[in-house]
């Protein structure tokens, strides 16, 4: 009995302790931040053209100077990572990186990661229509965008890494051949 | 035509179910449904009321986006946030219940006695809620494959209903068939055993502690953001 009232008690405080949380960082997300850290994202350029500092690769191509006309190839995902949203990530990486080492070389593709959790990617999210892990494709023509598109397959093919990298690789071929 | 769809709108349900991303909840669900060892008809009743949940769930949210009331980007993104975050304190509450740690929280041991009976012995309305719950709690693979593959499919064969709903039901179908079979292997041991009654208070405090471990889990993954 007196194991009950231990885990019981001990349960209920962890509980309320968490919702606590879930309440603390639900205000402090909805509350405008005083320190301008609200504001419009700030710029940095890359190579020749501007990119929100979002969009800073945390596990992408970016040393090397990117071309003005360039398809960048996004994964976006949110702070919860779940076997097949890493397995998305990791067969969508391996094939830019193995089938077109050099078009990433000379610039003229880009593959980037962004969490879409972190405030300042937020804007992707409205921009691509986000509503899960994507890969997204994106064309840039003199340093500004002028198409893109959601490779939405991607979840159909998770579980055949095959057809996965192949539907990667076919659509980013499909894109480089109709940017000349 | 209608057909091929109807089928393919079955099967990314079972497909939604059998990735591992729902497989914490699904855990949950089965030790849920099946813990009614004894009753047979229980078993059953409860994993048609959790299909119903489900199904009733994914109908109205297919509704509101199909309608354009709400924008899918929208309801897809506070789903996947804001639900799995209630999920984790809820589930360890409702574990508690089930492991019936709360009798001596309750005022009047009456009031506790009758309402832990009727806990216990229901739980139809419970199946029910635990589908509605669960199917709210979309994660990266539900979301992609119902905003992204069933709701452009229901839209192109214009079945606002039917689609949503056999997609609930494909959602829910492994977890049934699951409980099931597990509520009858353990009434087979406890048959051999002589113990049914015995068998069946270990099911539910199975079940209870099953509640709180993926309660810890999604509390420690979604609030805390350490797993």
């Amino acid at each position: 009995m007196k194991i009950n009232n231990i885990l019981s008690i001990g349960l209920l405080v962890f509980v309320a302790i968490s919702v606590a949380v879930m309440i603390a960082n639900e205000s402090h997300s909805n509350q405008p931040d005083d320190d301008g850290s609200n504001e419009e994202p700030a710029i940095i350029e890359t190579g020749s053209q501007v990119l929100p500092t979002g969009t800073e690769p945390e596990n992408g191509t970016g040393t090397q100077a990117l071309l003005p006309d360039r398809l960048t190839v996004y994964y976006f995902h949110g702070r919860s990572r779940c076997g097949p949203c890493t397995t998305l990530e990791r067969y969508a990486q391996e094939t830019v990186a193995n089938n077109f080492a050099d078009s990433i070389e000379n610039g003229t593709i880009e593959w980037r990661v962004v969490n879409v959790d972190q405030p300042e990617n937020v804007e992707f999210v409205e921009k691509y229509l986000l509503y899960t892990q994507s890969v997204i494709v994106s064309e840039i023509r003199d340093g500004t965008e002028v198409r893109w598109k959601n490779l939405d397959k991607i979840w159909n093919l998770v579980n055949n890494e095959s057809e996965y990298k192949t539907y990667i690789h076919d659509e980013v071929s499909a894109w480089m051949e109709d940017n000349g | 035509m209608f057909l091929i769809g109807a089928a393919s709108a079955l099967w990314l349900g079972i497909l939604t179910s059998m990735s591992p991303c729902p497989l914490a909840t699904n855990i949950a669900a089965i030790s849920f449904i099946g813990r009614h060892v004894v009753d047979a008809r229980r078993v059953f009743i409860s994993g048609i009321a959790y299909t119903l949940g489900r199904m009733i769930t994914y109908l109205v949210v297919g509704i509101v986006v199909v309608a354009g009331a709400l924008s899918i980007l929208g309801v897809a993104n506070f789903l996947q946030e804001s639900m799995n975050k209630l999920l984790g304190p809820l589930l360890i509450v409702v574990g508690m219940f089930l492991l019936e740690l709360f009798r001596l929280n309750i005022s009047g041991p009456v009031a506790s006695s009758q309402f832990l009976e009727k806990a216990g012995k229901g739980g139809i309305l419970g199946a029910g809620l635990l589908g509605i719950t669960f199917a709210l709690s979309f994660c990266p693979v539900s979301a992609a494959l119902f905003f992204g593959s069933l709701i452009p499919l229901a839209v192109q064969h214009q079945s606002r209903v039917i689609f949503p709903s056999l997609y609930g039901i494909g959602t829910a179908l492994p977890v049934v068939i699951f409980a099931i079979l597990t509520a009858f292997g353990a009434r087979f041991v406890g048959k051999a055993f002589d113990s049914l009654r015995k068998i069946e208070r270990w099911a539910r405090s199975i079940t209870g502690a099953v509640f709180i471990l993926i309660g810890i889990y999604y509390t420690l993954a979604y609030i805390f953001n350490v797993l």
